[in-house]
């Protein structure tokens, strides 16, 4: 009995233990799990915290309740919670997560919540948003079905060339338009280069911090793209920076830090290797070959010596591509200010990134700077501003350098004996030694960006919204390139200094009105209706001089040379004025109707043709709000879309449709003399290429939304192609800067077509939710590309006739056009009917396929085309959180692919006079060609060695540039809150993360991702010198105040 | 229930013989917030003839059933705490819709009232409604409901086939009488509540600042004159007691005791309650029980004590 007792004492006793004075909470998703890393703040002050790692919360209230503590997550809809009393109860607030249906998403000219779209619009997903990237356009790689993302360059700030679906075009441009925060701006790489500087251009979009972007959506489809006319053929990609949220007010620091290193070095032939291939190529040509190698050996090695430095004829040599290349450090550091009240929410930004180059002496800086407000002056009167500032400077690796440092032999030092340069790096060919030229020549690019647009908006009434945007985006470029008179390139002039200058102006205003409204709940109606105008103004200068007593002022002052250059300057401009309009209607939210159209006149067009209409017309079918569909629980969206449209294309140079005049000097009477010449007829009838498009797409989500599925088909028909075509000599166009240059003058007209048709898959899966979470994106695409038509019954074009790149009716673009090898020259075959076209026909020369069976091998008879379709691309990423950690997997893959391996065919020419890859050691060797006892070496596909000069374009050297890449992995971890709550912390995640740390590939080269041929779309399968793709690893912090 | 009683009576037999030391009899009651002046009133009555009992309330204590002895609820309680507790039904409070006197949607429907149909339009989340069917609301409105469970917004959501977490609208961490507080700072705000909260106990008219919204009470489809009760508590009461209101959510007040608890007074009171209690309530705002239930609810707790 007595053990009742205490009971009672303790009953009595624990009354009177109340509370603390704060506020308990916790966070849960709509599983029911904990979910850390939720922000907690108080309303219209700055005291906040963050949740734990089980997602709990303490606050303290400043001041007199009730507060309103607005609590926030990524992936979950922000929930306000008013507290009017302290309790002993702890607050569970349960986020929503972003029903995938009303999220909402930027499209053309407003928003749309995702229930009520038509077209096919996709976005990246917030799992995929936070790599660390230079520029935008690499975040859609692996995530956005249907975009192909190629890294032209791996120069830091350079090139990135995106495509939607396929090339639509063949010269004109094939990339998307880009809209930052509403402002359609040019993302041509020309508009950033003055023309002064050598090597890859950089990349105008480098000049936004990827850390800024609240959102990424991609237009695809005609009825999506059709609000952007004669601009939207190419898909759209719509960009928005962060604002400020209502009741937020923080500070982030984002940072990290890490290093990068080329992802593999070729394997070259060893100093002994390459001089031993020097002997056996002269042993193949002729006794008198052998004769001159060893008088010339004799020579290079007497100047060698008087020239203080060594020749390695045995050993291992010099490692050029170890002496180019290095662990270079990429680092960024971003701070924000967010803050917001319910009617004005602001955010600041500043970055730094810096990323130096894996070549030595190239690298990449940026300063950038964003304001963006957003206010609310009453009901109707708002008020937004985005304002980016950037400065961009880039040291550039020259086009040579990787050339260079290919071809340089092992046998060739980098340095004299004394220490300093040596200024060439061949024997028999004169190449500028590329570290030198690295260290000591001047290569700059400098661009300073503004973009920035202003906006207001207007209620007129009850749903009717008048918007005026002004808005402008301003580069100034400036280049200097100095190649002193240390260089080889420089030697010859005694250095040559050249500056350039380009200032683009751009400026856009758009006038638009929005009406929406909603009939006794049936009916929702929202209308579009506006003007655009926007205009850009280039002009640019450039100068230059040779011949410098000093190098000591480089390209600073050009007056000291003895010899100026000519100068030159360019004016350019173009406008574009729009009118469009969009009706989006909703019945019963269950079928949906999209009409869109633009007009678009512009300037670059000709006279007959200014205006184009690009209308586009889709259906929407939300299935599972049928009363069949609502009472299957497992089916929480299924819609189906339907949409066919036309959109336009116009990038092609301005005046391009007028007759123009160039000035040419040419030689008269033995004097040089000017004068102008026709170089481009009239051609008023220019147009916009046209690609008609449909598409089929379905949307849908399982067991409440946590499996979401798009599919879209789309055909696309492009016709009416802005092709620079040629033009009979007979028209008396002058080009090549001489009217008797002998090349053939081209202008453009709108000729042939072109197709893409494919499927995308996109799927996103919860696969685990509550404490232990696991999400996994899935993105696949196939696109098929082909040449219907090439115009005036053309059926091939080859541009250069060196090169592999071929276009041709019936296959895809960037296909090659080269011979078939069929093994080595054996014996007995040897000699004046052997099947090749090459100068060398003994045994173990490379042998190829008589195509036309005419017994000889002709460049006219017996090429073949081998189509090049790099169609299907994919992405896999996997996100698992547990408490505080967290895990990101990515892997990204292309197939289909095909690169000419141009460093390859180079590097196999086995001549001996440039360097030979390691390939060298198992080339085809006659018995006794280095000596009476020499066995030979017969059992090989590698042909021997011969003292001619040329490639001979093969597909040998096409090869399988198929790959799949880990392109980024990060393990992350956030610091609990009871740890951080003591230094004033709100949040910090530490985390490391590495990319394309393993890559499987077939491809030699350097890497399977590289082209340099930029936003060019016919040679873009060619790898010649590339600059080549990093790895990295970095270790970050992400830290909330 | 024979159990449970000797149980009782063997604690208190213990309790008493064996604390002498003793000496504060004390009483701890929490729970529903909006009961608070109705309890209050007993005590003061309580007090009266039992002056060396301290009855108190706690207003903090909710979640740790140490800490207190009765626990005075206004929703159906988790089967585990069923199990374990005695409960004493003594009342029943009534829920009905309000606005903002100033909002719109005072004026769209200060008058011509709510349907079964509008209330489940207007305040519930459901995905498999009817869109086709629903009617079109003009006026702008924000929802306020409670975030943490309660006895009224389970009571309102269950009435009319939902779950306190179908409720739309901005949910508020604090208790009823905090949502007419946060109604009438908001132009726009909506909410439901009980009539105690929603009149002046003393003149027994409807709050300054407050407009109840009448409800199709018949469930004929519409809203007519006679359902415009609301002039005062009192007529509010009559109507809803007076027979089979529609539209209008009825639930029972309870308190209730740990089946092990040593607290003799609790009980006392718990039973003083239970014979004393019912002529406070339509003061306060709540509806009496039907005599019949109130007979039985007393049964359970005659045997307890002496």
């Amino acid at each position: 009995m007595r053990k009742f007792i205490p009971v009672i004492i303790l009953t009595l006793s624990s009354i009177a233990v109340f509370g603390q004075e704060v506020i308990r909470g916790v966070i849960k998703d709509d599983a029911g799990g904990p979910l850390p890393g939720a922000t907690i703040l108080v309303k219209g002050t700055n005291s906040g915290t963050v949740a734990d790692v089980d997602g709990n919360f303490s606050v303290k209230p400043a001041g007199e309740l009730p507060i309103t503590l607005v609590v926030n997550s990524v992936g979950f809809k922000t929930q306000d919670v008013e507290v009017y009393e302290l309790s002993d109860e702890v607050i569970e607030v349960a986020l929503k997560s972003d029903n995938v249906l009303d999220e909402v998403v930027v499209i053309g000219y407003g928003e749309i919540k995702r229930r009520d779209i038509t077209g096919s619009v996709a976005s990246i997903p917030t799992e995929l948003k936070a790599q660390p990237v230079a520029s935008v356009e690499r975040l859609l790689q692996g995530a956005i079905p249907g975009a192909i993302v190629t890294q032209t360059s791996g120069q830091p700030g350079g090139g990135v060339s995106v495509q939607i679906r396929g090339s639509n075009s063949i010269t004109a441009s094939s990339d998307p338009l880009y809209v930052i925060d509403g402002f359609p701006i040019n993302n041509d790489y020309s508009i950033a280069d003055a023309g002064i500087t050598n090597g890859p251009k950089i990349n105008p979009m480098s000049s936004i911090n990827s850390a800024d972007i609240e959102s990424v959506d991609v237009l695809k489809d005609a009825s999506a793209t059709a609000i952007y006319g004669s601009r939207g053929a190419n898909g759209v990609i719509l960009i928005t920076t962060k604002k400020g949220k209502e009741g937020e007010s923080s500070i982030h620091y984002d940072g990290y830090y890490g290093v990068q290193e080329v992802i593999r070095t070729l394997p070259l032939a060893t100093a002994g290797e390459w001089w031993q291939l020097r002997k056996d190529a002269a042993f193949n040509t002729s006794a008198t070959a052998v004769a001159n190698l060893k008088s010339a050996n004799k020579a290079y090695l007497a100047a060698a010596e008087s020239g203080g430095y060594t020749l390695d004829t045995a050993g291992v040599g010099t490692d050029w591509q170890g002496a180019a290349f290095k662990q270079a450090a990429i680092q960024s550091h971003s701070i924000s200010i967010y803050s917001g009240t319910d009617r004005t929410k602001v955010a600041f930004g500043f970055n730094y990134f810096k990323q130096e180059g894996v070549i030595r002496e190239t690298g990449f800086n940026r300063y950038a700077a964003r304001f963006n407000i957003d206010h609310q002056f009453n009901d109707r009167f708002r008020l937004q501003s985005y304002v980016n500032a950037s400065s961009m400077d880039a040291q550039v690796g020259p086009d040579a350098i990787v050339p260079n440092l290919l071809q340089s032999p092992a046998s060739v030092p980098i340095y004299k004996n004394d220490g300093t340069f040596l200024v060439v790096s061949g024997l028999d060919q004169a190449l500028a030694n590329p570290i030198n030229s690295l260290y000591n020549q001047t290569n700059d690019t400098n661009t300073k960006r503004l973009l920035a647009n202003i906006s207001v908006d207007y209620k007129l009434a009850e749903g009717l919204i008048a918007k005026v945007l002004f808005g402008t985006d301003v580069l100034i470029n400036k280049q200097n390139r100095y190649l002193p008179n240390s260089t080889q390139e420089g030697l010859a002039s005694k250095g040559i200094a050249q500056i350039g200058s380009l200032n683009t102006v751009n400026w856009l205003n758009e006038n638009t009105l929005t009406w929406s409204k909603t009939f006794n709940n049936i009916h929702s109606l929202n209308v579009l209706g506006g003007f655009t105008a926007q205009r850009s103004t280039s002009d640019g200068v450039t100068a230059g001089a040779t011949n410098f007593s000093s190098d000591f002022f480089e390209y600073n002052n050009l007056g000291v040379a003895v010899t100026p250059s000519s100068p030159g300057s360019s004016y350019t401009q173009w406008s574009l004025a729009s009118w469009l309009g969009r009706v989006n209607y909703s019945l019963l939210e269950k079928y949906l109707l999209t009409l869109t159209i633009r007009s678009d006149g512009s300037s670059r067009f000709g006279s007959s043709n200014k205006w184009g209409y690009f209308p586009s017309a889709a259906v929407g079918w939300n299935i599972h709000e049928e009363e069949f569909l609502k009472q299957v629980n497992a089916i929480s969206l299924l819609k189906l879309r339907g949409s066919v449209g036309i959109t336009g294309n116009q990038s092609i140079p301005p005046y391009s449709s007028l007759s123009q005049l160039s000035y040419y000097r040419y030689n008269f009477n033995n004097q040089t003399v000017s004068g102008y010449a026709p170089s481009n007829v009239p051609n008023p009838g220019l147009g916009w290429e046209k690609t008609f498009q449909v598409d089929i797409g379905a949307d849908i989500g399982l067991f409440n939304n946590r499996v979401d599925l798009v599919f879209d088909y789309y055909y696309k028909r492009t016709s009416d192609l802005l092709l620079s075509a040629i033009v009979p000599g007979t028209s008396g166009l002058a080009v090549g800067g001489n009217v008797n240059s002998g090349q053939q003058a081209a202008v453009y007209q709108n000729l042939g077509e072109v197709e893409n048709k494919g499927w995308e898959l996109g799927i996103n899966t919860q696969n685990l939710a509550g404490e232990f979470k696991w999400n996994t994106i899935f993105v696949f695409s196939q696109n098929t590309n082909r040449i219907l038509d090439l115009g005036n019954g053309i059926t091939r074009i080859v541009p250069n006739t060196n090169a592999p790149s071929v276009i041709e009716v019936g296959k895809p673009l960037g296909s090659f056009i080269v011979y078939q090898t069929d093994g080595l020259i054996q014996p007995g075959e040897e000699g004046s009917s052997a099947l090749t076209p090459q100068a060398f026909k003994g045994v173990g020369a490379q042998k190829y396929i008589d195509q036309d069976g005419d017994g000889v091998i002709t460049q006219a008879g017996d090429r073949i085309v081998i189509a090049n379709q790099p169609g299907v691309n994919l992405g896999l990423t996997n996100t698992f959180s547990y408490k505080g950690f967290d895990l990101s997997v990515f892997f990204q893959g292309s197939f289909g692919g095909k690169l000419y391996n141009q460093n390859r065919a180079q590097l196999e020419l086995n001549n001996g006079a440039g360097n030979a890859s390691d390939a060298a050691k198992y080339a085809y060797r006659v018995p006794g060609t280095r000596g009476p006892d020499d066995p030979g070496f017969t059992d090989t596909d590698v042909k021997a060695a011969y003292q001619d000069p040329a490639i001979t374009v093969s597909d040998r050297f096409i090869e399988d540039a198929s790959y799949v890449r880990l392109k980024n992995v990060s393990f992350g971890y956030r610091i609990p809150e009871s740890v951080l709550s003591k230094a004033f912390i709100k949040s910090l995640r530490i985390y490391v993360s590495a990319q394309n740390y393993w890559t499987w590939t077939d491809y030699t080269g350097y890497d399977p991702e590289a082209s340099n041929a930029g936003q060019a779309l016919i040679n873009r399968g060619v790898d010649n010198g590339v600059y080549p793709n990093n790895k990295s690893i970095q270790g970050g912090v992400q830290l909330t105040f | 229930m024979k159990s449970f009683i000797s149980i009782l009576t063997i604690y208190f037999l213990t309790a008493i013989t064996s604390s002498a030391q003793n000496a504060e009899k004390k009483v701890v009651i929490t729970g529903v917030r909006f009961s608070y002046p109705l309890v209050e009133k007993w005590i003061e009555a309580y007090k009266v003839v039992n002056p060396d009992v301290n009855v108190v309330i706690e207003t903090r204590t909710t979640t740790d059933p140490a800490k207190y002895d009765l626990l005075i609820e206004a929703f159906d309680q988790d089967a585990n705490i069923k199990e374990s507790r005695e409960f004493l039904y003594i009342g029943r409070y009534a829920l009905l819709p309000v606005a903002n006197a100033q909002s719109a949607f005072a004026s769209e429907f200060g008058e011509k009232g709510l349907t079964n149909e509008l209330i489940k339009q207007i305040y519930f989340n459901d995905i498999y409604a009817d869109k086709k069917k629903q009617k079109e609301i003009k006026s702008q409105f924000t929802i306020y409901t409670r975030l943490q469970k309660a006895g009224a917004p389970i009571t309102f959501a269950k009435y009319f086939g939902y779950e306190q977490t179908n409720i739309k609208g901005k949910a508020i961490a604090g208790a009823d009488e905090h949502l007419v507080k946060a109604l009438l700072k908001d132009s726009t705000g909506i909410s439901y509540n009980v009539p105690g909260l929603l009149f002046d106990l003393k003149t027994r008219q409807p709050l300054a600042g407050l407009k109840i919204i009448p409800v199709d009470a018949d469930g004929n489809g519409k809203v007519s004159d006679d359902e415009r009760f609301y002039g005062t508590l009192d007529t509010v009461l009559d109507k809803i007691e007076s027979g089979q209101i529609k539209n209008i959510p009825v639930e029972f007040l309870h308190l209730s005791i740990a089946k092990n608890s040593t607290n003799e007074e609790a009980l006392k009171f718990l039973q003083w309650v239970a014979s004393n209690g019912q002529e406070t309530l339509e003061g306060f705002g709540f509806l009496k029980l039907d005599p019949k239930r109130l007979q039985a609810e007393k049964a359970k707790f005659d045997v307890a004590v002496n």
